[in-house]
């Protein structure tokens, strides 16, 4: 098992020990509970027909779960060491705060694909792809 | 064309630039649409300082829109400065930072350089990051991080929401709107 020693200390989460890799996904949604294998089966082991966006370090997928909302899932890149610094950033920043202007993380996961962050899915894609898209 | 201003915006900019420069007079001419509008900055002396006409383009974002999208994000920016503690600053404010959902309720994202700063302190010594276009050039030369840098580069959000045009392009950049701003304000 990974150690992990990050909170989200407001709102209350659900560890999932799964045997074998993938290690850990912690996760809190409103409607429904799923684990790692139900995300992984949505979008056929993260298969490019869900990619919905790329970053300078990470690609974003589009999950769509039964009874809950779309999931956006963005993949950090494991090969770098930078990466996992930002994916530490993440947690430590809007893991542990929430506001409507502020875009929610559901939960995480460390697998040997990449590490995971789970985020609402926003419907009408980025500012910046409407103004010029 | 005059008739059409109908929406708050249209005399806030000119209020706004005329008790910020006092001499400058402006002239806005908008056509119902908002990506096919036309800026004049008409300055007294004569000199025409820009013009900005946008490509007739299909319009996604009415006024009404982007001002809700303006307000949001910067409630969410006022939240992680002001609300958070220790205090947040996100470095890398961006339109493509700036998710919208379904009711177009404006939405941070990617805090993978934020930077966190305790109330004691009142600015951070880092790396310089960010995204060319919006960085703040204040905390560029001097490595000193403060939620203004936050500030500067929503202000450039701001100015794209309002002319429509991109950061960065080959033709212009959003930086120089605000470089001739400042060259004014100290020229007055």
């Amino acid at each position: 098992m990974f150690p992990v020693l990050l909170l989200f200390p407001k709102y209350s989460c659900l560890v999932y020990f799964l045997p074998g890799p993938p290690k850990l996904v912690v996760l809190h949604m409103d409607m429904a509970i799923h684990t790692f294998d139900d995300i992984m089966r949505n979008t056929e082991n993260l298969s490019e027909k869900y990619i919905i966006g790329y970053g300078a370090s990470s690609t974003v997928y589009k999950c769509v779960l039964k009874n809950s909302r779309p999931l956006a899932i963005k993949r950090l890149y494991n090969q770098y060491t930078c990466n996992l610094h930002e994916f530490e950033t993440e947690l430590e920043t809007i893991g542990s705060i929430r506001h409507r202007n502020i875009v929610s993380l559901h939960g995480y996961a460390l697998s040997p694909r990449g590490n995971l962050l789970f985020y609402d899915y926003m419907e009408n894609g980025s500012l910046w792809d409407l103004l010029h898209g | 064309m005059v008739s059409e201003l109908n929406f708050p915006i249209c005399y806030l900019v000119p209020s706004y630039l005329v008790i910020m420069f006092n001499v400058v007079s402006c002239l806005f001419l908008f056509s119902a649409k908002p990506p096919n509008h036309t800026f004049l900055h008409y300055i007294a002396n004569g000199f025409l300082l820009i013009s900005m006409a946008g490509p007739s383009k299909k319009v996604k974002l009415d006024w009404e829109t982007r001002l809700k999208v303006a307000v949001g994000a910067a409630q969410g920016l006022a939240y992680l400065h002001h609300d958070c503690n220790p205090r947040i600053i996100h470095r890398d404010v961006k339109s493509s930072n700036i998710l919208l959902d379904e009711n177009f309720e404006a939405h941070l994202c990617d805090f993978g350089i934020a930077k966190c700063i305790p109330t004691t302190k009142t600015h951070a010594s880092t790396f310089v990051m960010g995204t060319i276009g919006y960085i703040d050039p204040e905390y560029a030369r001097t490595s000193r991080l403060t939620e203004k840098s936050d500030v500067y580069s929503f202000g450039i959000v701001l100015l794209e929401l309002l002319t429509g045009k991109k950061a960065v392009d080959n033709e212009s950049n959003l930086q120089q709107l605000v470089c001739i701003s400042k060259y004014m304000l100290i020229t007055i």
